[in-house]
């Protein structure tokens, strides 16, 4: 079963923090179809978390179609997503890999590599919105 | 849903000061409310008029639809931790558990024995005896097991060390999980509120600043960060709550409806924690509560 | 919320009960001749002192501390805040303790009579005794509880209203002694005058309240001593002596209207502490 943990100091709000570790997990294939999410209360005793907020992002993945609620008994990956399958991580790790080289010969150390990737994927993920 | 705690105008004055004053606030059922603001801003005066330990000056103000001064039917509806978690320090905890189970007629016995099991107290210790964190769960115990329609809680976390702040959270979240039971709870610590809370009341100098859906509040402020401006100059329909500039650039906090379209700014999303210190900044800055005004801070 | 006020009032009401037994088998001892050290009308006098002094402890440490004590440790935000109001909670917490206390007073005074010489018992009327026999101390000890809550619910801090309870109550209790006991019913005045056999022809009976016992001349000035020489006749016969008294079979007529009044300045009390505690404590 997948456990969940929550970064306060990520900048991303806790109910999306678990939809993204349910989709992460379905990804690297942490996650099949049939297996069993922890039950709303069990997360939310477990991270303190409020468990309405559990419970929307439960819903925001069965909106997605990656789960399905059984009342009375709990909820359940329906499928495996459809998206690219794991061959076309392996190119994309390789090209992460030399801009990670290419960063460390430009003479950064690997917190400056990591500020620089963190602010650059969020502000790109902003300016979708203004 | 009705409201779970609805005021009108509520103040409440103590001598010649106001400990709270033009309260208006309509609490939805079903939340766990964060009652968030400075020391001294007014949180417990709230709770306790709430509770009915304190009678308003002015307003008026109804918990689960009756006025709580009036009746111990609605006493029986609510669980109350106050600051501290007062016990009897010469009571055991067994003692205190026979106090809730003769003083409320709605008691569940076997949800406090469970729960004071499971938190391995010693019901034979007196409660003068156990630790700040022990104390408070021992004083939630006997707020649930009242099975209570609405928990209010006063800065339950404020004095207990980060473990057991974790775990009394985690008890109430658990609880919160099981039944249907709306949260009022007090806090000048901002950090756990994010993924506790749903909906935040903020209370500053007495009086309400900012009161709704955290979810909402979240998506209707945002921080814009561009090239040095003016924050006059933005549209009427967005709401300058804090304004820093450098030579160059401008960072403005502020709260809008509308989509922003202006391409100058990066937009980011805020936390609860940084929105809410922008409020309290603000209102540290104005001489009179209740406009926002941009703050300049170099 | 019996069973709470049993709990907290623990305490308190075990050593109490054991201060009354050990009062008790030392009277009872000495009144059958035990005792070696102390003569038993001394243990009597000793322990009624401690009788006279009940209500106004009683008072201090039992009814002062009953509201304070919640408001000072902060546990009123406990108990107040279950499902039993106030009002409820006062009138199990006053009962049960005013009624101990009373108890008390009137087992101390039940003992004391029982076990006191006839002797001693014949002066009860008196202002030292008429406090330490008969049903009035059991008015007392309400009177003094009642004064004590009322003082903690207005003070609300435990020491000045333990304080203020006992000044207010002595105050209370001398002041009835002194200006309304005399005149529950018109006290009977003797004149006569003096003659050279007898320089005081008045006596009240045994039992009786004397009021005054004091000796006039002529013009009616009161004098403190005479001093008659040879002709003693003639010179005696110019003073009279006045003796105002209350009968001896007025004495459980006195002890009603003395009770009567403190039972009601008790009953108006613990009325204005119901009201009170509603909107003033917090």
């Amino acid at each position: 079963m997948i456990e969940f943990h929550l970064d306060s100091r990520s900048g991303v709000s806790p109910y999306l923090q678990v939809v993204h570790q349910v989709h992460q997990a379905l990804r690297l294939g942490l996650l099949r179809e049939g297996d069993q999410l922890p039950t709303v209360k069990d997360v939310a005793a477990g991270l303190a978390m409020n468990p309405n907020t559990v419970l929307k992002a439960y819903r925001q993945l069965e909106h997605d179609g990656v789960v399905s609620a059984r009342p009375g008994v709990g909820t359940f990956v329906t499928k495996t997503p459809d998206g690219p399958p794991f061959a076309v991580f392996g190119p994309l790790r390789r090209d992460l890999l030399r801009w990670f080289a290419k960063a460390r010969r430009a003479g950064l150390d690997d917190e400056s590599i990591e500020a620089l990737f963190r602010d650059t994927f969020r502000s790109g993920a902003g300016e979708d919105v203004a | 849903m009705s409201a779970v705690v609805s005021t009108q105008a509520l103040g409440r004055r103590y001598g010649r000061r106001w400990g709270l004053s033009e309260c208006s606030l309509d609490v939805p059922a079903g939340r766990v409310a964060a009652l968030v603001g400075p020391n001294g801003a007014g949180k417990t005066t709230l709770l306790h008029l709430a509770v009915g330990l304190l009678p308003p000056t002015s307003g008026t103000i109804e918990v689960l639809g009756e006025r709580p001064l009036a009746d111990p039917r609605v006493m029986a509806r609510v669980g109350f931790v106050a600051q501290d978690a007062p016990t009897y320090s010469g009571l055991s905890v067994a003692d205190h558990l026979r106090l809730g189970a003769r003083l409320n007629p709605g008691w569940d016995r076997q949800l406090a024995e469970d729960r004071i099991e499971q938190l391995g107290l010693d019901p034979t210790q007196p409660a003068g005896k156990l630790s700040g964190g022990q104390r408070a769960q021992l004083a939630l115990t006997l707020a649930i097991a009242k099975r209570p329609e609405l928990l209010l809680l006063d800065e339950p976390v404020a004095r207990l060390d980060p473990l057991a702040r974790r775990e009394f959270l985690q008890s109430l979240m658990e609880f919160v999980a099981e039944h249907d039971v709306s949260v009022v709870l007090s806090s000048h610590l901002l950090g756990d509120l994010e993924r506790v809370c749903d909906y935040l009341i903020l209370i500053i100098k007495s009086r309400v600043r900012l009161a709704g859906d955290v979810e909402e509040l979240l998506a209707t402020h945002h921080r814009l960060i561009g090239p040095r401006r003016d924050p006059a100059s933005l549209s009427s329909d967005q709401h300058v709550i804090e304004a820093s500039h450098t030579e160059r650039q401008s960072t403005l906090l502020i709260r809008t409806d509308a989509p922003i379209r202006d391409p100058a700014w990066a937009v980011e999303q805020i936390n609860l924690e940084d929105l809410v210190l922008a409020y309290m900044r603000q209102s540290a800055d104005t001489a009179s509560a209740g406009r926002p005004v941009s703050s300049v801070r170099r | 919320m019996i069973w709470l006020t049993w709990r907290q009032f623990r305490a308190s009401a075990i050593v109490v009960v054991g201060i009354v037994t050990a009062i008790g088998i030392a009277l009872a001892a000495s009144h059958a001749g035990g005792s070696g050290y102390l003569s038993h009308d001394h243990l009597v006098e000793f322990f009624s002192t401690f009788l006279v002094a009940a209500p106004a402890l009683i008072g201090a440490f039992w009814g002062a501390p009953l509201v304070t004590t919640e408001l000072e440790s902060g546990t009123y935000r406990l108990v107040w805040t279950q499902s039993v109001t106030r009002a409820r909670w006062l009138a199990v917490k006053v009962t049960l303790i005013g009624l101990t206390g009373v108890a008390v007073a009137g087992l101390l005074s039940f003992m004391l009579s029982a076990w006191s010489s006839a002797a001693v018992n014949q002066d009860r009327f008196g202002t030292a005794m008429f406090a330490e026999r008969g049903i009035a101390p059991m008015a007392y000890a309400a009177f003094g509880f009642a004064l004590g809550v009322t003082a903690g619910l207005l003070i609300r801090r435990t020491l000045p209203a333990m304080a203020t309870t006992l000044v207010a109550f002595m105050a209370v209790r001398i002041g009835v002694q002194t200006f309304a006991r005399p005149h529950f019913a018109t006290a009977i005045k003797l004149v006569s005058a003096l003659s050279g056999q007898n320089g005081h022809p008045l006596e009240a009976k045994p039992g009786a309240w004397v009021i005054s016992d004091n000796f006039f001349d002529r013009a009616g000035h009161l004098v403190n001593s005479i001093h008659c020489g040879p002709d003693a006749q003639a010179c005696m016969s110019q003073y009279h002596q006045i003796l105002t008294y209350q009968p001896a079979n007025r004495y459980w007529a006195f002890q009603g209207y003395e009770t009567a009044i403190f039972t009601c300045l008790a009953f108006v009390l613990i009325g204005l502490c119901f009201r009170w505690i509603r909107t003033r404590v917090t």
